[in-house]
């Protein structure tokens, strides 16, 4: 097995920050936030879920898509992607795992998205095996654990006194080449267990569609939205124009897309006042159908990870796996 | 799974993600109140000779700094290089689409979308059913008709609008008329000079003559108003494989990626907006899905 020490591990994040733009799990006022930094002193070691998956990274909460400058009704258009080259550290499998979710859609979709995908090329991860899991972790439910490899291109598992190096892909052999790791023969450590959350199959959403749980469980939603910020594979946006500051003369306008959530009451109206998903109980329904049944036909992965971001951040404590679990019991 | 559905090939797809390509605005005509037709050309030329649309596919028509609004196109397909657009100011970005003037650039995105399998119903009798705006995205099916009338039996075009001054392309009616398109209107509140029908379009079926074992449906309309078409369609043992329908969500990306316009497994605004019943009928009648 590779074997690297802590110091050498920080060394070579160092190094790297010199070369590229690196981003690693950090503090900031009792949460763990995917942060750019200046240097591996700002990596917060012990890190368990930071708040935001690296998603964000991919599919920013906020992205320009396009300029327009308007003068004299000439409209010119300028296009925005970017090509440096950048490194996440600390990737959590289940992140990794959204990612290949996401990937589903915007890359393997004709056409596919030119901004994720630009991303997603210029962006290595390396990831970060969990050594112990929090209370709403659920990921092996999903096919996936929590020293899983896949989406990573090399993942770093923490033993007692250093890091175990497994390179994934050949990007991240490139990567691992760099490191000043040393053959040891170490047992790589067991994986920790979790519980096995229960849900009905895809076949068995149709049945579930009337049932009164969803009304139960809306009726303390706040359609705050925060359940689809924080998940790994929620992908739904909003395009938006909006005015920059004019200059000299000139009327300059950018193209935005924003994170946007199917739990909002105006996701759906359109002009004229029609509102096809007015009530929250069917907003929250939709969530759940769209992870579960509408994902997985639409483009084949199912849509939940089992990161338990929402279940721990939600303000009124609508537990996904408490809800997962009424409806396997209706389906058996 | 999905039942295979006839769908036509898209001809031009933006190469682009979400970067609109821009026309000029050619020609306006004014339909009825608050609704008027907007003639586009794309302003460059080699894409404006490579643009091609089929019956019921839309465009995304972009104002800079106002947005987008999905907007079927009502034109000719076999004239696409000039393309127009029925449009109802409702919203934030039709209205400023009221205030464009000829010459003025707006920005195109498309063609999106499935559209009516008319050529498969050659030799067939042809029921199209609208209610108010709606009949913008049958418009090109009935140029199809016009410019091909020999191919097709009986048609007929049920159409409704709230009251007789909302009543589109009602300049086209005898022309059409002229052609053997039998034409059947109703309104929902007539005013003193309206002489001719007053209720619902599924109520037009009663007076409606066609093959039933021979014919195809198109409708486009409120949804509640598509509900009663499919019940007096299948009523009439039309097979639901024979009634077409096109839905309208609110729609941003226009190829199945944002998630607003997702109803159950499909996304209006690439598996639809024209979907076959036999298709739709698992989900069409779950409200706020």
């Amino acid at each position: 097995m590779k074997f690297i020490t802590k110091t050498d591990l920080s060394a070579w994040i160092d190094a790297q920050i010199t070369n590229c733009e690196v981003v690693a799990p950090i503090e900031h006022n009792g949460h763990y936030l995917y942060e750019p930094i200046q240097s591996s002193r700002e990596i917060d070691w012990s890190f368990t879920r930071p708040i935001l998956p690296v998603k964000e990274y991919f599919f920013n909460p906020t992205e320009q898509i396009l300029t327009f400058t308007k003068q004299w009704g000439n409209v010119t258009i300028h296009e925005t992607l970017q090509e440096d080259q950048r490194i996440i550290i600390g990737v959590r499998p289940c992140d990794a795992h959204g990612l290949k979710v996401l990937d589903a859609m915007f890359l393997d979709a004709d056409p596919l998205d030119p901004n994720y995908k630009a991303h997603r090329d210029r962006t290595l991860l390396v990831g970060f095996a969990c050594i112990e899991t929090l209370p709403t972790c659920f990921c092996t439910s999903l096919g996936e654990g929590p020293d899983s490899t896949d989406g990573l291109d090399l993942l770093i598992t923490p033993i007692n006194d250093g890091f175990i190096v497994e390179p994934v892909t050949a990007r991240g052999e490139g990567l691992a080449a760099s490191m000043g790791w040393v053959d040891r023969e170490i047992e790589k450590p067991a994986p920790p267990e979790m519980p096995i959350i229960p849900f009905p199959e895809q076949g068995a959403w149709e049945a579930l569609f009337h049932l009164p749980i969803w009304e139960q469980t809306a009726e303390r939603c706040l359609s705050c939205r925060i359940c689809a910020y924080v998940c790994p594979t929620c992908r739904c946006f909003d395009i938006r124009d909006e005015l920059i500051a004019a200059k000299d003369g000139k009327q300059e306008f950018e193209r935005i897309r924003v994170w946007d959530s199917c739990a909002s009451e105006a996701y759906r109206k359109i002009a004229g006042g029609h509102n096809p998903r007015k009530a929250k109980a069917e907003r929250l329904r939709n969530r759940f159908y769209c992870k579960f049944d509408y994902f997985p036909s639409q483009y084949g992965p199912l849509a939940c990870t089992g990161c338990g971001r929402c279940i721990e951040l939600c303000p009124v404590n609508i537990d996904i796996c408490e809800t997962l679990n009424q409806l396997a019991e209706v389906v058996t | 799974m999905r039942p295979e559905v006839p769908v036509a090939a898209i001809a031009h797809q933006a190469d682009k993600l979400l970067s609109p390509d821009w026309a000029k605005v050619v020609e306006i005509t004014p339909e009825a109140e608050g609704i008027a037709t907007y003639w586009l050309e794309l302003e460059d030329e080699s894409l404006r000779q490579r643009y091609r649309f089929a019956h019921g596919q839309f465009n995304m028509l972009y104002i800079p700094g106002y947005g987008e609004a999905a907007i079927s196109i009502s034109s000719d397909p076999e004239k696409p290089d000039r393309i127009g657009h029925t449009i109802r100011f409702v919203g934030n970005v039709t209205r400023a689409v009221s205030r464009l003037k000829v010459a003025d650039q707006v920005g195109l995105r498309g063609p999106f979308g499935t559209a009516w399998p008319i050529e498969q119903y050659k030799g067939r009798d042809v029921v199209l059913s609208a209610g108010g705006i709606g009949l913008a995205p049958l418009r090109p099916v009935i140029y199809e008709i016009y410019n091909h009338r020999e191919d097709y039996g009986k048609v007929v075009i049920l159409y409704g609008a709230r009251t007789p001054k909302d009543l589109l392309y009602v300049n086209e009616f005898p022309v059409w008329e002229e052609k053997d398109i039998e034409l059947m209107v109703t309104v929902d509140r007539a005013d003193q000079d309206w002489t001719g029908q007053v209720g619902v379009v599924p109520m037009l079926f009663y007076r409606a003559r066609f093959d039933t074992n021979n014919t195809v449906v198109f409708s486009c309309g409120p949804e509640i108003m598509m509900r009663f078409v499919v019940f007096e369609g299948l009523a009439r043992r039309i097979p639901p494989e024979h009634i077409y329908l096109s839905l309208e969500r609110n729609m941003k990306c226009g190829q199945g990626m944002c998630g607003h316009c997702q109803m159950g497994p499909f996304f209006i605004c690439k598996d639809g907006p024209v979907y076959c019943y036999e298709e739709l009928e698992p989900y069409f009648h779950l409200e706020d899905l």
